[in-house]
């Protein structure tokens, strides 16, 4: 086992119930472990209702486990942080700001001065390719620019990670290709450790240097893979070429009929 | 952003209407006392800019009556708003409030108001009480169920971006909540103007309400349709006073 230190992300037999009066608790998540470097950017997937989400709101801290323990560089997890930055599947963005009152809303609150916090929000829209839409209200956006807006918030209290629960489930696919090469940018570029939930096998597949596939009731991990199609993407900037290459197909036909037994 | 346009129809029926009204009286058809012609009520209404009736100018009645609901409705909105908000917040604060608010809302404001006149007399007081109570549920229901709609995605954002649960209040939940604390606004506004007429009828010295009553009680139906026609011009300019606040406050409702 890597020894995670002080930077990474440590689970150890992490378990979580849900108790609901009236009815037996439901097992969401059942001894699940993982541990990861800093600058890994680790992708879960699986059926609907393995707890994935579950699990992603146990390291944002807005959940806490029925037993076991979470740590993220080091320090044990027992509330939400701005060490974690999360990103949701609906956005979350605040609709009474416009575009870089978002993106600079965490250093408002924590007091960051208003010259220093505005040049922060900036820098980090203009690497989401938003520089230009600053003073545009949320509303006004697509769908795919407000989750860009939504990754430059995320990135701008500098956190340690990010969490990103299904960040480009609501997308059309071309859109989608796109945010995955700019999240695989923005990755490579901040050295921050990546959470990533998706329910599609090749955009896992494709991003993940950690893939965790997860099986449901009760959730556990059932399978762990290495992978590193992300960082050669990096290298060749050819998305389509690394997504029709061999090993990548079989990788991703071997990942699809593990996720297939596990619904099964 | 797109205006919108005045329906034709509504124009329409508003001259049709005023035509029967001219058309019945001029006529002859209806009893001058159950139904003044329009001039009769323009020609009151000229009166009473400058002369007194039932105790005032046309003008003082409008300025105690806007008066009485704009600082009754301000201290019901005053109320209304922080404790719907502490409601979602505290069990204990929803336990208390909650019997008590359940109980009057649906209760008819005439109902208590013998007994808020034994309380507080026939005063500018009585009668602020009995509005301001009249609107506070509706305040209090909407900011509660405002709140209560507040996505938890977006307060777990700014948690996780290192805000404090005050922050979160203040910054998250009371801006995500406006539309429907507007909304009760507004609610509260209308029914606060009800009342205050309604109050007005049974113990006020001046007011729109007690110059109807006056005027009623000696036939003088002129002088009752002219306030009738002022108490709805003026609840429709608050109407429009608070549209006018949801643009400007919420421009991205229902965008969103
Ligand atoms: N607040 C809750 N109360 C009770 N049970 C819950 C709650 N949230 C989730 N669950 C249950 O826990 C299990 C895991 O849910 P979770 O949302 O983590 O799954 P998921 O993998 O994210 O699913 P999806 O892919 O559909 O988003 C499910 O069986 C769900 O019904
Ligand atoms: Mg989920």
């Amino acid at each position: 086992m890597i020894d995670v230190g002080m930077t990474g992300l440590s689970v150890r037999h992490m378990s979580l119930e849900y108790r609901v009066a009236g009815r037996p608790p439901i097992i969401a998540l059942r001894d699940v472990s993982l541990e990861a470097e800093a600058q890994e950017f680790i992708v879960v997937l699986g059926a609907s209702g393995c707890g994935k989400t579950s699990l992603l709101n146990l390291i944002a801290g807005f959940l806490h486990p029925t037993s076991g323990e979470i740590r993220v560089g080091g320090k044990p997890v027992t509330s939400p942080g701005a060490d974690r930055g999360v990103v949701f599947q609906r956005n979350a963005l605040m609709p009474w700001l416009n575009v870089l009152h978002n993106v600079e809303l965490g250093l408002k609150l924590t007091g960051v001065p208003r010259d220093a916090r505005r040049e922060i929000a900036r820098r980090n829209l203009a690497l989401v390719g938003l520089a230009d839409f600053a003073c545009s209200p949320i509303y006004e956006l697509s769908g795919g620019m407000q989750q860009r807006v939504g990754l430059a918030r995320a990135l701008t209290c500098d956190p340690v990670m990010m969490l990103m629960d299904e960040p480009l489930g609501a997308l059309d696919e071309f859109t989608r290709e796109e945010m995955q090469v700019l999240i695989l940018d923005l990755w490579a570029r901040s050295h921050k450790l990546i959470f990533m939930i998706t329910h599609s096998v090749e955009e896992a597949v494709f991003m993940a240097t950690q893939l965790i596939v997860m099986s449901p009731r009760p959730g556990r991990i059932v399978q762990q893979f290495r992978l590193d199609f992300g960082r050669t993407y990096l290298e060749t900037r050819d998305a389509r070429a690394v997504k029709s290459s061999t090993e990548f197909i079989e990788m991703r036909e071997n990942v699809l009929d593990i996720v297939r037994a596990t619904t099964r | 952003m797109m205006m919108k346009k005045t329906n034709p129809f509504a124009i329409y029926t508003t001259l049709f209407l005023l035509a029967v009204w001219y058309l019945t009286t001029r006529l002859g058809l209806i009893n001058p006392v159950l139904l003044p012609p329009p001039g009769a009520v323009f020609r009151r209404f000229l009166t009473m800019l400058h002369s007194e009736y039932a105790g005032s100018t046309l003008f003082g009645h409008i300025v105690s009556s806007v008066r009485l609901v704009t600082i009754s409705f301000l201290g019901a909105a005053a109320i209304g708003v922080p404790l719907g908000v502490a409601m979602e917040h505290s069990r204990i604060v929803r336990g208390m409030a909650d019997p008590v608010v359940e109980f009057y809302r649906p209760l008819p404001p005439l109902a208590y108001l013998p007994l808020i006149i034994v309380w507080f007399g026939i005063g500018f007081l009585a009668k602020s009480v009995l509005i301001g109570v009249a609107a506070l549920a509706p305040i209090i229901i909407s900011t509660r169920a405002g709140v209560a709609s507040v996505p938890n995605e977006m307060k777990h954002a700014a948690l996780s971006m290192g805000a404090r649960k005050v922050q979160v209040l203040l910054h998250v939940v009371l801006p995500a909540a406006l539309p429907e604390i507007i909304s009760g606004l507004r609610i509260g506004l209308g029914v606060a103007w009800s009342t205050l007429v309604a109050g007005e009828m049974v113990a006020a010295t001046s007011g729109l309400g007690h110059m109807v009553l006056t005027a009623s009680n000696y036939l003088e139906t002129d002088a009752v349709v002219l306030g009738i026609i002022i108490i709805g011009i003026i609840a429709v300019a608050f109407e429009l006073a608070i549209r006018a606040a949801q643009r400007k406050f919420v421009p991205w409702k229902g965008k969103a």
